[in-house]
């Protein structure tokens, strides 16, 4: 019987290991198709979040500054410079995908729901959707390999 | 009957709104955030776990957490040591986040003022469901921090956050 909770412990360690394993796949530096800007994708306790930290064009031309958070809906906010800005919120890996997040469209200011698969190690689904999944849009996003 | 059910109502609506509301100041001890190095330059994250124990600090009030009916960070300031002055950095954001609650951002400095050592950021205007965060049993605060050039060391910060509760006695 012991032997049994032992064996039992050792797999439900090795099922939560192999779960946050797989769920880290997502960390790393990816490039939307757009080719627009580079996201990092980290991990702040158990959930990921993205920044953008390079910009195909970080100048606003209208201002010669450093693109800024223009759009977002709270005026006291939009200073937040773009080059940093966290895109990607909230994501929980969970059944091989990330959910319960948001992405964030700078251009537009807005907010949507959003779902990642991973296709392969280098790509991603990224699916951003308004109330049902069904309605939405899905990008797909290469990783970008250092040097 | 008519006269009495309606007086009944009246003041079960007058005991109500005789709850008052009241403004205390929640005030964090120093919070040590952490970017670890090397530092790349642009965004870099700097974050610090935080307990808030706001429980605790309600009981001292004679207060407990159902009272509290908003929060708001009202003053957020990063202090940097002394060996390092805010030249290195162009700009600060500041996020709260917790596991159950999603992240929020809460304050930016844009630009850094050069040669300082203590900032204080501008805090957002519209806040919603900060309460949440203190509820919490941690949270963190995430600053990113966009650095002008790489840099090897650690970027080590304290941050003192000011929060206003609005609690009903």
């Amino acid at each position: 019987m012991k032997s049994f909770w032992i064996f039992a412990g050792l797999l439900m360690a090795a099922l939560t290991t192999s779960a946050q394993d797989g769920g880290d796949q997502l960390i790393g530096l990816w490039e939307p198709s757009n080719g627009k800007a580079r996201v990092k994708i980290e991990k702040i306790g158990s959930k990921y979040y993205g920044k953008i930290v390079w910009l195909r064009e970080p100048v606003d031309p209208q201002t010669q500054q450093p693109k800024v958070d223009k759009n977002n809906p709270d005026a006291s906010m939009r200073s937040v410079p773009l080059k940093g800005y966290r895109m990607l919120k909230d994501f929980v890996y969970k059944n091989s995908e990330w959910t319960d997040g948001t992405i964030y469209d700078p251009e537009s200011g807005s907010t949507y729901s959003c779902v990642i698969k991973l296709k392969d190690e280098n790509t991603l689904d990224i699916r951003g959707y308004v109330g049902v999944k069904a309605l939405g849009r899905t990008d797909v996003w290469k990783r970008v390999k250092l040097k | 009957m008519k006269a009495l059910l309606l007086n009944f109502i009246l003041c079960c609506f007058l005991l109500a709104s005789c709850a008052q509301k009241q403004e205390l100041t929640f005030t964090t001890n120093a919070v040590n955030l952490l970017a670890s190095g090397p530092l790349m330059e642009g965004s870099n994250t700097a974050q610090g776990e935080f307990r808030p124990e706001l429980d605790q600090w309600l009981k001292s009030q004679g207060l407990s957490l159902s009272d509290v009916t908003n929060a708001k960070l009202v003053k957020a300031s990063l202090i940097l040591p002394d060996s390092l002055n805010s030249s290195l950095i162009s700009e600060i954001t500041l996020h709260l986040a917790a596991e159950k609650v999603d992240m929020q951002k809460v304050g930016v400095l844009n630009p850094v003022p050069e040669g300082q050592t203590q900032l204080s950021l501008q805090v957002a205007q519209d806040q919603q469901g900060v309460a949440a965060f203190l509820r919490q049993p941690s949270m963190t605060f995430v600053a990113d921090v966009n650095v002008k050039k790489d840099t090897m060391p650690d970027l080590p910060m304290k941050g003192i956050f000011e929060f206003q509760l609005t609690v009903k006695r």
